[in-house]
């Protein structure tokens, strides 16, 4: 899939240029002389008017000024670029043995799962209040284009205060992306235990403002999982959603996109496990826990909301629930199967 | 919350250094801004989460306060200005996790706040458990 997004406070790719670069080495002698002799002031208001003709053309990537070398470095992305960039150059009047010019690879912008996203996608970082959170998948329910996050990430924990979300925060964009819609109470009495208060999902539901695009089904995808990457890299499509499944399988490969640890996977180690939910007095129904065989960390703060799935192809996803919490050092994560997300909010529609 | 800020916040673990046997001890982790522009800390959970470990010199390790608690993975946004501190508090009632009295002797505490990366840690601290009789 191609994504369109706006980067805030994007990451540069390091340029791996040197300014006294090396020699060019179709350059004879008698052309770093002829090189040699025309002086670096004569480069520089060479270099002023050709860099900006250059650069407007299709396929070019940078121009410098190779001081060591005496000439000027023009990369373009192919050879078929090559040809306006020479009659660009010979219009300005810069001979031949001024400058070189050379196959370089593109220079992207790296986006990371904390940057702004348009349309929005799975697995970014999400604000409301004081807090950050992941934005968990976008889904359609009835007509209302939504997301669904955790219902801890919403300004009262099951209650429907009407919770405005910016993405990624408010101070790099004050528009509200989405208000909560849905957050269901929980309940006491059997089988929830006593004194406490238990849901079947740590779920919520968001309704997108008008004017805010998003894509249902496309979750960020980084350069691979458990290795701490944060720089989208692509993106995984969900092509199929569990609706059915409370137990899954001990063994069970999952994975999940949160802004704080990225891509991470694991095994389901525990199946339909009640939790109780440190330092509150809620209690999640037949939840899942999942650990990295290795030991890697799979979750941390900020990860809340994240789409749980199963990857089914390459690049291609069935979701399966959400993930809400986990261990003090992140080594285990916790999930509410989609099935009881959707008992609870009502169906949903989150595939592509 | 970054490296850098890490560097800029001062922890320290506050607790009496001698309790009496069977006693609730009283722990508080204090972190002050000791820098002069704010820092913006990502602190793990919707109230902010202390972890607290209890071991014995030789490293066993008898009470951990998180030991088997599932956390919500939410991180609360806390700017701390030049020269504020934030404080948790914490007890502990001297039973290891699985709910037998500790002995008396000299202990070692460790405690940290968990943000969305790694944790923000007090050094150490000694704390002797003596039994009345002494």
């Amino acid at each position: 899939m191609r994504l369109k997004h706006e980067a805030i406070g994007i990451l540069l790719i390091a340029l791996a240029v040197s300014c006294g670069g090396g020699p060019d080495e179709q350059a004879t002698s008698g052309d770093a002389q002829a090189v040699a002799a025309q002086g670096q002031d004569q480069l520089a208001r060479w270099f002023a008017r050709a860099s900006p003709e250059v650069l407007a053309l299709p396929d070019t990537v940078l121009a410098y000024i190779d001081e060591a070398g005496g000439r000027l470095v023009f990369g373009i992305e192919h050879a078929r670029a090559e040809p306006a960039a020479r009659a660009a150059l010979a219009r300005l009047g810069i001979p031949d043995t001024a400058f070189t010019i050379e196959e370089t690879e593109p220079i992207y912008q790296l986006v990371t799962l904390r940057d702004k996203w348009r349309p929005t996608i799975n697995g970014v970082q999400i604000h409301f209040g004081g807090y950050l959170c992941s934005l968990g998948f976008n889904a359609d329910h009835g007509g209302d284009r939504s997301f669904v996050t955790a219902s801890h990430c919403t300004g009262k924990q099951g209650a429907v205060e009407g919770t405005r979300y910016y993405q990624p925060t408010s101070t790099v964009d004050s528009t509200v992306i989405a208000t909560e819609v849905e957050d269901p109470t929980y309940f006491r009495g059997a089988p929830c235990p006593r004194g406490r208060k238990c849901r079947y999902s740590d779920s919520s539901r968001a309704l997108y403002s008008t004017a805010v695009a998003s894509s249902r089904g496309a979750i960020a995808r980084t350069s691979g999982p458990n290795n701490g990457s944060l720089t989208v890299t692509g993106s995984f499509s969900i092509t199929s959603q569990d609706n059915a499944t409370s137990s899954f399988a001990v063994g069970t490969t999952v994975n999940k996109v949160g802004r704080t640890t990225g891509w991470t996977q694991g095994n389901v180690t525990a199946t339909c496990a009640d939790t109780n939910v440190s330092g509150s007095n809620i209690t999640l129904l037949c939840q899942t826990l999942v650990q990295n065989p290795n030991g890697a960390v799979v979750v941390q703060g900020g990860d809340s909301g994240s789409g749980v799935f199963q990857l089914t192809g390459a690049s291609t996803a069935r979701l399966v629930g959400i993930l809400w919490g986990g261990n003090g050092t992140g080594t285990r994560f916790v999930f509410s199967p989609l099935k009881q997300v959707e008992d609870e909010l009502g169906a949903l529609v989150t595939t592509q | 919350m970054t490296l850098a800020a890490q560097d800029s916040i001062h922890v320290e673990l506050l607790l009496e250094p001698r309790v009496p046997a069977g006693e609730p001890v009283r722990l508080r982790l204090r972190a002050e801004n000791v820098t002069q522009h704010a820092i913006d800390l990502y602190l793990r959970g919707r109230a902010p989460t202390l972890d607290v470990v209890v071991g014995r010199g030789d490293g066993t390790v008898v009470w951990h306060r998180l030991e088997g608690e599932i956390i919500p993975a939410i991180v609360q946004l806390r700017a701390l200005r030049p020269g504020e501190r934030l404080e948790v508090d914490a007890s502990w009632d001297q039973r290891t996790n699985a709910g037998e009295a500790v002995a008396p002797g000299d202990y070692v505490v460790e405690a940290s706040l968990l943000t969305d990366g790694e944790p923000l840690r007090a050094p150490p601290r000694p704390l002797a458990i003596r039994s009345a009789a002494r």
